[in-house]
């Protein structure tokens, strides 16, 4: 049975385990061959801005593994728009890794899905 | 209906006091409680030793009566625990140590999944 797990994650991506915990539901979940769609929203998109540096704060990478759920069958990631320009990002930004979806397009997401997590 | 719930919030949050009401409300109005996953902070909940603020409710000896109660199932989510040097011996009564795949499987047999988070 192949199910579709959103998952919101709205969090900035230091400070708290929330990102990196929403990022190991998500691999979870592609491992057992769910379709996965991962968005980032409100301070969630400041996960996927490239060219970090956690090290300097003795902070993981952890955004690392979105590059190993692009690999996995059935696996969409999402940047909310309307998010990045409130917080004066931009796409070309953002790691490669990750395609753009507006604030209008998220319910539809969120009603299309199975389970649904935020956090 | 049947539900699984997933608690991030630790003890100090709202979120395992608001999920062990709303697991007795389901089961009260006939519905079923699957499955509930103790995950980032939530793992807290699942250690015996606490002793919570005199006037609180004490969280985890709740959960253990509502699943000795139910029989249903409470895991610690093992990552977490790991990192928290939490492990079986330390959990209380009706507490198990359990993976993901545990959450994902409840999730796709579920009607509904929440999470309690804050």
């Amino acid at each position: 049975m192949r199910k579709t797990v959103l998952i919101l994650a709205r969090s900035q991506p230091h400070g708290s385990s929330r990102g990196p915990d929403l990022l190991d539901l998500a691999l979870a979940a592609a491992a057992f061959d769910q379709r996965v769609c991962l968005v980032f929203l409100d301070d969630g998109v400041w996960q996927v801005r490239a060219e970090q540096n956690p090290g300097a704060i003795d902070a993981c990478d952890f955004a690392r593994g979105i590059g190993a759920l692009i690999q996995m069958d059935g696996a969409d990631i999402l940047v909310e728009r309307e998010s990045m320009d409130e917080r004066g990002l931009s796409f070309h930004m953002m790691r490669p890794v990750v395609r753009m979806v507006s604030r209008a397009q998220v319910p539809a997401l969120i009603a299309r899905a199975d389970m649904v997590v935020a956090g | 209906m049947k539900f699984t719930l997933l608690i991030t919030g630790g003890l100090s949050a709202q979120a395992p006091r608001t999920a062990l009401r709303f697991a007795q409300a389901a089961i009260d109005a006939g519905e079923g409680v699957g499955l509930v996953f103790f995950y980032g902070d939530g793992v807290q909940v699942a250690r015996h030793a606490g002793k919570p603020r005199p006037g609180d409710l004490e969280i985890t000896p709740a959960w253990s009566a509502f699943a000795a109660a139910q029989g249903v199932g409470l895991v610690a989510c093992v990552a977490e625990a790991e990192r928290q040097g939490l492990d079986e011996a330390d959990l209380a009564p009706g507490f198990h140590i359990g993976g993901l795949g545990q959450w994902i499987e409840a999730g796709l047999e579920c009607d509904r999944l929440l999470t309690f988070a804050a």
